[in-house]
């Protein structure tokens, strides 16, 4: 957790991952959910970028660290699950997710950016599933993530191969939203969220992005009652400021 | 008192036509909602169709709702809401479960939950100046007829996102570049073409039920007399 920073910038959180040169996961828990929450609540936040510092996104989890936890620790298991529990409630935030990609993201570190809303990476980035290639597989999200987003046969071919991915590729794919010239990725990413959210209140960020979420999380006929919800809860709150 | 007629069926060689007939704009407030649900209820019956058009009468597919009479139906509760909704919901739902090709025809503004209907239709086709957007959060509210599901369905989380949040339209070519919609025809003959589509899309669709009955006959799931 000594790995991660946190900066503003207005209404946007830029959550680093500060471990470089590679910025290696050293454990599943990476990162404390509460604080994080506390953080976006507290600063009233309407989006959120993930980026590593330095010149890479993440190589992955720190392979020696996590196979040594694995071997000697039997209470390895509920490690991975609270980890897994941050990306499931990285994934679940009511506000903008963005994952800014430069250089390597691999495993774990694609795991994270695959848990964001959207993908933005620099024409330097290399994205990849190295796992395969040591007899492993990803196993933080990465098997459920993927074919979710791309498909099951590109994700097989992905994860499988365990090859690395050129930023073109992975546009290509579907896996990143947005391929930008490595000086321009960081302001592209900044204006992008500014463009969805700037000029809307919080509470209607929040019941948006919510609904979105239900589309990845509930069953088709569940989502869309929670969308009437909202939708009517939106009407009412308007109808009341306007009154007031 | 409106006419009843806001929505036309008419049936016409196999192929359904719902018209949307209340032109210039063609909205759907809660007037448009019970007959739609009349219509679905007694008036179309799959038996005597192979495929489904709906298109609107005039320039223009649909402005959507007058958010202003939504808004007075929430805050003064004449309807249930969200149950009132949620029917609307369910309505627009059936035509994405039908089991015969539904083709929504765009010509002109398609807007709000006109966009949601169509996002229910299982192919869309649009005339050259069609206009198309979700332009509810501009208005500090958001889709509530199913755009925030079907969208992301269709053009993918990040498209969505940037059409939900920014409440931006997108033009004919833009929408086809964006997956939104499958085709665009000059709008002189739209028409046309949608119906020649349907046609050749409801004897495919035939084609296909066929070979699932010979599937299900050699797995033995059906008897040779049934």
């Amino acid at each position: 957790m000594q790995y991660i920073t946190k900066k503003l910038i207005e209404t946007t959180g830029i959550i680093e991952i500060n471990n470089p040169p590679r910025n290696l996961i050293d454990e599943p828990e990476f990162l404390d959910i509460d604080d994080l929450n506390g953080w976006i609540i507290k600063n009233s936040l309407k989006g959120v970028i993930i980026r590593g510092v330095g010149r890479n996104f993440s190589a992955g989890a720190n392979k020696e660290k996590f196979y040594e936890k694995v071997i000697t620790n039997k209470t390895m298991e509920g490690e991975f699950s609270r980890g897994r529990k941050i990306l499931n409630f990285f994934e679940s935030l009511t506000i903008p997710t963005l994952a800014l990609i430069q250089g390597a993201c691999f495993g774990a570190g694609l795991e994270i950016a695959l848990s964001c809303h959207l993908r933005i990476c620099s024409d330097n980035a290399l994205i990849a599933f190295p796992e395969s290639n040591y007899d492993l597989m990803p196993g933080f999200t990465g098997t459920y993530r993927l074919p979710r987003l791309i498909g099951k046969g590109k994700s097989l071919e992905i994860i499988l191969s365990g090859e690395i991915i050129d930023p073109l590729k992975a546009l290509a794919y579907g896996i990143v939203d947005y391929v930008k010239p490595k000086k321009e990725a960081d302001d592209f990413a900044l204006e992008l969220l500014k463009k969805l959210t700037a000029n809307r209140p919080l509470h209607v960020i929040n019941a948006i992005t919510k609904s979105i979420n239900n589309y990845f999380l509930l069953d088709r006929d569940s989502a869309l009652k929670e969308e009437a919800k909202l939708f009517c809860q939106l009407v009412r709150q308007k109808y009341h400021d306007e009154k007031t | 008192m409106k006419k009843l007629d806001s929505i036309l069926w008419e049936e016409a060689d196999r192929i359904g036509h719902l018209i949307l007939n209340d032109p210039p704009a063609n909205p759907m407030d809660v007037h448009f909602f019970e007959i739609l649900q009349q219509i679905i209820d007694v008036k179309i019956d799959i038996d005597n169709i192979d495929a489904l058009v709906i298109y609107g009468q005039g320039r223009h597919f649909s402005a959507g709702a007058d958010l202003e009479d939504v808004t007075r139906d929430v805050v003064t509760d004449t309807l249930k809401y969200p149950d009132a909704l949620c029917r609307n919901s369910r309505a627009f739902s059936f035509f994405s479960d039908m089991t015969i090709p539904v083709i929504a025809l765009i010509n002109g503004v398609c807007l709000g939950s006109a966009l949601e209907l169509v996002l229910c239709c299982h192919i869309r086709i649009a005339g050259n100046t069609a206009l198309l957007g979700l332009p509810e959060s501009t208005f500090d509210l958001m889709p509530g007829c199913g755009g925030t599901q079907r969208l992301v369905d269709i053009v993918g989380l990040s498209k969505a996102m940037e059409m939900i949040f920014t409440g931006s339209n997108l033009n004919a070519k833009e929408a086809l570049e964006a997956g939104l919609v499958d085709a665009v025809f000059p709008k002189t003959n739209i028409t046309t073409e949608a119906t020649r589509l349907a046609k050749g899309i409801a004897e495919n669709y035939q084609k296909h039920d066929k070979r699932q009955y010979i599937k299900k006959y050699l797995s033995g799931q059906v008897t040779k007399y049934e």
